[in-house]
Parts: structure tokens; C-alpha cells; sequence
């Protein structure tokens, strides 16, 4: 199995951190994201037509877009199903809605980062601006979820939602946008943090 | 509501705060500056009763003083040297600090308090505009009970960010059901939706 | 052209990268920013003409990898990095990293290693192993500038070609108030250098933009394997870097304690101090 990865790319730790939690041994391909931008060269555009990464290759599987892939490594290597609960109807539709809401925040929190951190030319007011609304409603649902002693997302058990949830949203304040407002929301980085296999990456400083 | 063994970052008015919990359970709010390089203390990490900082770890106990520089570690750091320690306690779920020579004492808060919200709002609020439609009791300047129609009684503070607005936090009577904290918290988010949009 | 407040001409004396030559597309103009003001740069194939906002041009070279230009029209000359002359050597760049804190903060968290094992843990080093054993400070006065020598720490993976961990020799060289070069001893040649090095844009007062390289002999890593390396030790420093209070960098000593580990970061405020920098620190006020 291969990865095609950038180092500083939190859709690339999504899938790198959940190989870890699976225990899953993967070779990784470095790619010159930034400053060489790679991922747009046309070699690279053979890999992904949208130039986007990460990409995994499995044999004769070649994926891309992080979510997809992590449903893909979930139904191939859990076997436990706890990551992506396919027999459980409501939950599933739970997950999936949070792997959606998780696009918006690479959509506006990932922006954020890239402009402020890599001087991307891009609307750092909007991304800010619409980084904050998804995460007051991230903040609310977790603080509800507590109430019903559910940690996680979608219910009790950590699953892909999470993962996809996890990474720009831990990462916001390299974007210039504060979490501390958002105390269930730093409850929850702090309990995603301990699960086992968690490693950081650079712009998180969870004590592991 | 800070867990034992935690840190957490708070801001009032423009003091930026490293608030934690030892696992002694004991809260302290210091200023978030690390007198070596000026790191913020809330990054830090707390084992049993010290906090280190993220930046060199120098570690510091329950009273600021720092007590172990990793850099030199056969030195006995001089007692000069410690985090700047504010005043706080624990009263009605809440932690009160006092972030300047003249704050004001806690008010005296009766009975167990469990923590429901703490809620951000963008924009500077006042206790007044925000409990009209309710019967209010006031407290002090910064927190009043409110007696909800139906459901458990509240307790009301409002910490004052100065350009990041404000942050309500909200307790519940420790006789509150789960229904009350849910219901509780959504007349909150009701209000900020109200606040916001006639501000 | 009016100067911002706070300059002081050591600051605007000196040559500053803006970046290397291949971010600046040929023939369109890119907007960036110096000392709080506009510049504009502008290459057409091999030159480079950067301008300020009435059109006036600014002198500019192409060094180290990265183009350089000056408010000053008599500058301070841009120092000489022989290494740079060593054919088997390989320069990686590593792009413009942005970062909200004084250049000088991050000069002064560059050559600093006693938070190795709290920032880079498992890389440049391990909590158990955090001394920091006596390293030499030195001026050469006459190229004024300060050198940092026999530094010596314990480290888990030094380098990108360091297989197992061990105690690593460096020297840290400070050329320029913006500038800060490490030479790492090199696990393929023992006897040579490894080199990194900042090249800092200071932007404002409290925010910059930092280029970096690295110039190794290398032959088992990949130029991405190496920048990936450089870019993962650097954003590591850059959450440090944007929470530290205040983000211009105090001259006072009494305003931050330092310790013996601190000796270069001493040298270099002091430094700062004897050439009379004002731009980018904390001056009297600022605290309270």
C-alpha cells in the first residue's frame, strides 16, 4: 500500500493517523505540495486529476479524497466495524453527516491556514468568518452529545467522523482562529488526543 | 470546566489567562506567560500538581514557583522566580478570578452547582439586555439566578473579552435532570441568536 | 521615502530576502511587504527589478538561492557563505513560511536547543535527555557578527541521514539581525558540516516571513524527503513562535529570565541592543 503525502497536510494525517489506530503498515511518497507545487504538475495529475492530495494505492485500487479513503480503509481493516458501522443505520447516517461537515471545515479552517501560514491569496475574512459558524455548531453538538454521556461524534464510539472532523479543526489556530471559546470542542481534541496510536502532528501539541 | 490533570487558555477583558486543575483538584488561574520566553502557560502540560510549559519545560508548582529547569537540571531554580499567580476559587460551578489588584471578592453562592454552557458571543454583552424575559435575581455585576418557567434554576456569569466579545457561562442546580441542562443550554443559544442579530 | 517610526538604521541598513527566484512568476507582478512597506517584485527571466509603491526601483542580488534587496543606498554588505561555493553540496529551499511574531523571535528560537526535547520530541530530542552542557559565545568584531560554538546535545534522529540517535555538535552562526545559520555535524562525512539557515523578511514589527535552506551532503534522501524533514521541525517551532507574549522581542533582560542555556540569545539582545535596534522589540511602555 502506498500514500502519496505532504507532511503539513492535515487531509494526509487523517489517513496516516488512521493507519496507525488500524495498525496498518503503509510506504509513503512525499510530494513537493508547497513550495514546488507537485501536486499540480502533470505527472502528478496522472495520479489525481484534481491534483489533489492525499491518493492511496492498494494493489490495483488507486483512491482519492481523505473521507473516501478512510471509509476504505474502515470496511477493509476494522474488522471490529467500531470506526464505520455499517450495521447500524441511524449511527452510519450520523457518521456520514459528520464526514460532511468535516469538507466545510477544510473548506473554511484549512483555507484559513493555508493563506496564513503559506501566503496563499484567498479570502482570509470569509474562511475565518465561516470557520467560526461550523464550529459553534460543532461546539453545540458536542456539548449535547455530553449531556447524553456520548463522546464522539455520532454516538458513543469514536468513528471516521471524528477523524475527518479532527485534524483542521485542531489545526485552527495556524489559520489565526481561536478555539479556546470553544471549550467542548477542546474537551473532544482533548479526548480524540488520547486515543491509543495518536500521534501529532506539526501545529498540534497534545501530550502523548 | 476544567478536568484534573488539564490546562485551558481564558481571556478577561485583555489579560490572557492560563487557567488548570492538579490532580489535587485544585483550580488556579495564572497569566499565561512564561517569565523565561514569554510562551503562553495554557499550552502546557500538567502532571499531578505542577505545570510545565511547552516551550523548555521549566516546571512550576501549585504557587507559580518555578521548581525544575530541564536546560540545567543538577540547578536549584532561585524561589525569585515563578508565574505570575492570580487569585481564584471555585463558587456555584463557576471559577471567579480576580485579574486585578482591585476585583471585587465572589459573591457567596449556596448549594452545589453543576456547569451546563459556556457559551461565546461576538459581540459585548450586558447581564441586563440578555435576561429580560426572564425573572432574575442579581447576584453581583457579573452573574444573577434566573428562574426559568419550567425547569431547574439557573445560574447566570458573564465574562467580559474586551474586541472578542463575551462568554456566558451558565449553571445548573445540582436537582437538575438532563432534560433541564439540554433544555437550559438551548434557551441560551436561543438568546444569542436573538442578541446577535439586533446587535 | 518616509521611514516607519521605529526604524533604526541598523535594520534599514540591510539586504532582506523576499524569496527565491522561482516564486516570482515571469513577467507578473508580485505585491509583498518590508519593514511595513509595499514592494513590488517583478522578474522578466533572469532579472529582478523590485520597486517601491511610486515606481522609485530598489537596488537587488541574487544570493544563496533567493533574491535579496535594501531600503539603504549605502548598505551594510550582505554577508559571505563560502559553503555556498561547495559543488557536492545539495540546496534544498524550502519556501516562505509566514509566522505572526517578530523576525527576531524567530532568529532567537532558532538557535536555541533546550527546547529540542518539548517542541521536536522523538526528532531533535528526548525529555530524558534535556541538559544543555556549556557552549562557547564569541563576537568576531570584525565582521560584526556573533558565533555560538561546541554546542552539544543528545538527539533521537538529527537529521533526515541520521539512522540512530546520538549526541550531535553544532555551531550557530549569526551574520545579520535577520539571518541565523546552523552547521550540525554530517552522519555521511564525518569531519564536514551539515548547513540550515533562516532568511527572515521582517513584514512588520510582529510578523514575518521566513525562508529557509538546506545545504547538505546527502545521498540517501530525496530533495522532498529532506524539505518534508525541514518543513515538519519548522512548523513544530512556528505554534511556539505565534504564543509567545509580547511578539516583538524584549531587550530588557529583566523582562524575560534567561539562563546559561540562553548564552546566544543574551549575545544576540545584546547585540541588537549595541547597534542600536529599536524595530521589532519592546520598548519602554509595552509591558504594562
Amino acid at each position: 500500500m502506498k500514500l502519496y503525502d505532504y507532511v503539513l497536510s492535515g487531509n494526509c494525517f487523517k489517513v496516516r493517523l488512521f493507519l496507525k489506530f488500524l495498525d496498518v503498515t503503509c510506504d509513503l511518497e512525499p510530494v513537493d505540495f508547497f513550495p514546488g507545487c507537485e501536486h499540480k504538475s502533470p505527472t502528478f495529475l496522472q495520479v489525481n486529476p484534481l491534483g489533489q492530495l492525499p491518493v492511496l494505492e492498494d494493489g490495483n485500487l488507486r483512491l482519492y479524497d481523505s473521507q473516501a479513503i478512510l471509509i476504505y480503509l474502515a470496511r477493509k481493516y476494522d474488522s471490529s466495524g467500531q470506526w464505520y458501522p455499517v450495521n447500524d443505520p441511524e449511527t452510519l447516517g450520523r457518521v456520514a453527516q459528520w464526514t460532511a461537515f468535516a469538507d466545510g471545515i477544510t473548506a473554511t479552517s484549512s483555507a484559513a491556514r493555508l493563506h496564513d501560514v503559506l501566503g496563499y491569496n484567498l479570502d482570509i475574512k470569509a474562511a475565518r468568518a465561516g470557520a467560526q459558524t461550523l464550529f459553534r455548531v460543532l461546539e453545540d453538538h458536542l456539548a449535547h452529545q455530553e449531556f447524553n454521556d456520548q463522546h464522539w461524534l455520532a454516538g458513543s464510539q469514536p468513528t471516521i467522523a471524528d477523524i475527518a472532523c479532527f485534524p483542521y479543526t485542531a489545526l485552527a489556530g495556524d489559520g489565526g482562529i481561536e478555539t479556546f471559546i470553544f471549550p467542548a470542542i477542546e474537551r473532544w481534541l482533548c479526548r480524540f488526543s488520547m486515543l491509543p496510536g495518536f500521534h501529532n502532528m506539526p501545529g498540534m501539541n497534545y501530550f502523548t | 470546566m476544567i478536568q484534573n490533570e488539564s490546562t485551558m487558555r481564558s481571556v478577561i477583558e485583555n489579560n490572557d489567562l492560563a487557567l488548570w486543575r492538579g490532580a489535587d483538584g485544585v483550580a488556579r488561574a495564572w497569566e499565561n506567560r512564561c517569565p523565561h520566553r514569554g510562551m503562553r502557560l495554557s499550552y502546557g502540560i500538567v502532571r499531578k500538581n505542577r505545570l510545565t510549559c511547552l516551550y523548555h519545560g521549566w516546571t512550576f508548582n501549585g504557587e507559580g514557583r518555578c521548581d525544575k529547569i530541564p536546560a540545567h537540571p543538577n540547578l536549584d531554580p532561585p524561589t525569585t522566580i515563578g508565574a505570575k499567580v492570580y487569585k481564584c476559587v471555585e463558587v456555584g460551578g463557576l471559577l471567579w478570578v480576580a485579574h486585578t489588584e482591585n476585583s471585587s471578592e465572589p459573591p457567596v453562592i449556596n448549594g452545589s452547582w453543576i456547569p451546563c454552557r459556556s457559551l461565546h458571543f461576538t459581540k459585548k454583552i450586558a447581564l441586563s439586555n440578555l435576561i429580560a424575559r426572564m425573572d432574575a435575581d442579581p447576584l453581583n455585576a457579573h452573574a444573577q439566578y434566573l428562574n426559568p418557567p419550567d425547569g431547574a434554576k439557573m445560574l447566570l456569569a458573564v465574562q467580559p473579552m474586551g474586541k472578542r466579545g463575551t462568554m456566558l457561562h451558565l449553571t445548573l442546580h445540582a436537582e437538575a435532570t438532563r432534560e433541564d441542562h439540554l433544555r437550559a443550554s438551548r434557551w441560551l443559544i436561543a438568546h444569542r441568536l436573538t442578541t446577535e442579530i439586533i446587535a | 521615502m518616509t521611514m516607519p517610526t521605529h526604524l533604526d538604521p541598523f535594520t534599514h541598513a540591510q539586504w532582506y530576502a523576499l524569496g527565491r527566484d522561482e516564486d516570482f512568476p515571469d513577467g507578473r507582478k508580485t505585491q509583498t511587504r518590508l519593514l511595513s512597506q509595499d514592494l513590488t517584485v517583478l522578474r522578466r527571466g533572469r532579472t529582478i527589478e523590485v520597486t517601491l509603491p511610486q515606481g522609485q526601483p530598489r537596488p537587488t542580488q541574487h544570493r544563496y538561492g533567493h533574491v535579496w534587496t535594501t531600503f539603504s543606498d549605502t548598505p551594510r554588505a550582505l554577508y559571505d557563505i563560502p559553503e555556498f561555493e561547495e559543488v557536492e553540496r545539495r540546496l534544498i529551499t524550502a519556501g516562505a513560511v509566514h509566522v505572526r511574531c517578530s523576525g527576531l523571535r524567530a532568529v532567537e528560537n532558532f538557535l536555541d536547543m533546550a527546547h529540542f526535547p518539548f517542541v521536536h520530541t522523538g526528532i531533535l530530542g528526548v525529555e530524558e535527555h534535556a541538559e544543555v552542557e556549556k557552549y562557547d559565545v564569541s563576537m568576531d568584531v570584525e565582521r560584526d557578527e556573533i558565533w555560538a560554538t561546541n554546542c552539544m546535545f543528545f538527539q533521537p534522529v538529527a537529521a533526515a541521514t541520521a539512522k540512530a540517535g546520538g549526541t550531535t555538535k553544532y555551531k550557530y552562526r549569526l551574520p545579520h539581525p535577520y539571518s541565523v545559520i546552523l552547521y550540525k555535524t554530517c552522519p555521511p562525512r564525518p569531519g564536514e558540516w551539515d548547513l540550515i539557515g533562516l532568511f527572515i523578511q521582517p513584514t512588520e514589527e510582529d510578523v514575518c516571513i521566513v525562508h529557509s535552506f538546506v545545504l547538505v551532503f546527502d545521498q540517501d534522501n530525496t530533495d522532498t524527503e529532506l524539505l518534508h524533514f525541514q518543513q515538519n521541525i519548522f512548523l513544530q517551532d512556528r505554534i511556539i513562535l505565534e504564543n509567545q507574549i509580547p511578539r516583538r522581542l524584549p531587550l530588557d533582560m529583566r523582562l524575560e529570565i534567561p539562563t546559561r542555556a540562553d548564552a546566544s540569545s543574551i549575545a544576540f539582545r545584546r547585540w541588537l541592543k549595541a547597534n542600536g535596534v529599536t524595530w521589532s522589540t519592546v520598548r519602554a511602555g509595552d509591558m504594562e
